[in-house]
């Protein structure tokens, strides 16, 4: 049975239920948890060689980005808290948060991905989460989607 | 945690990974397990007929294979299941849409975790034809646990 589960958030209250979900399946199944959020590197939109647009320090940025990431980590892990359930937190930079996930999930040694099914553009457009859809796509441990 | 969950099977060897996950979840939380095996309609060549019989040999010959395919799927999820631990009771359905028909299943049983494999077909019929994993998570209010059985080594 699943022994070490990671959970993805990006802060939504979507990912925030399926947050409590993978906390209550861990401690259902005495396993331990993860949960991960993938923030945004650094990536200069274009080039100015004008001079007149603004230049976002690359630095400022990164630290900025870690402390919103931490921010939902830390908020996630209270959640778990709740359901009396211990976890790790990691925050981790990816151009795509899909791959991020999966790379974090092999890194850490986890065996079960939980995701919710949408996450910050909510369940309007799309049938399923763009960023859901993909780890569906790649993953090769089992991935519990929840409403 | 669950209650009752229900695992999606066509008898392939992704689909029997993926009783085998259902049957451990189902046995250390003392949940119920219902194996669900769909058997096609072919509404090209056999749509039913309002007075349920059947018309043709083909026909019968048709419905009577996949009577036979699908009570092998659901013995052998019965086998994976006790293989687990874990006692399984069987639903077989016939539909031309097989999403539709386990999200259905989930809903009359009162089901609270569905089970499927990624995927059920193999090749160029995985890439062209309709993910029906997909579908049932699109339509699902309940969560479903997706196996990736078939990609992994």
């Amino acid at each position: 049975m699943f022994k070490h589960i990671l959970a993805a958030t990006d802060g939504s209250d979507l990912s925030s239920a399926a947050v409590a979900t993978a906390a209550r399946l861990a401690r259902s199944l005495g396993a331990k948890l993860t949960l991960v959020n993938a923030r945004e590197p650094f990536v200069p939109a274009y080039t100015d060689w004008s001079g007149f647009a603004p230049m976002i320090d690359p630095d400022v940025f990164d630290k900025a980005a870690l402390a919103a990431s931490e921010k939902t980590l830390v908020a996630a892990k209270a959640l778990a808290a709740v359901e009396k359930v211990d976890c790790d937190i990691a925050s981790i930079t990816a151009l795509a948060p899909w791959r991020g996930i999966l790379e974090c999930a092999k890194e850490y040694g986890c065996d079960a991905i939980v995701m919710a099914s949408h996450g910050r553009h909510g369940i309007g457009a799309l049938v399923l989460g763009s960023e859901t859809q993909k780890v569906l796509t790649h993953s090769t441990l089992p991935v519990l989607v929840t409403r | 945690m669950y209650k009752h969950i229900l695992v999606a099977t066509d008898g392939s060897p992704a689909c029997a990974q993926a009783v085998g996950e259902a049957a451990a979840i189902a046995r250390v939380q003392g949940a119920r397990l219902t194996a669900l095996n769909v058997r096609p309609l072919d509404l090209v060549h056999y749509p039913p007929w309002e007075d349920g019989t059947e018309k043709s040999p083909e026909e019968k010959a048709y419905r009577e294979r996949t009577r036979e395919d699908s009570d092998r799927a659901l013995a052998e999820a019965v086998k994976a299941a006790a293989a687990q631990g874990c006692a399984c009771e069987t639903l077989s359905s016939e539909s031309d849409l097989p999403w539709q028909a386990i999200a259905d299943a989930a809903a009359s049983r009162g089901c609270d975790l569905i089970v499927m494999a990624h995927h059920m077909r193999k090749g160029l019929q995985r890439l062209l034809g309709e993910s029906q994993t997909q579908q049932v998570i699109a339509r699902s209010a309940i969560p479903v646990l997706v196996i990736a059985a078939a990609r992994m080594a």
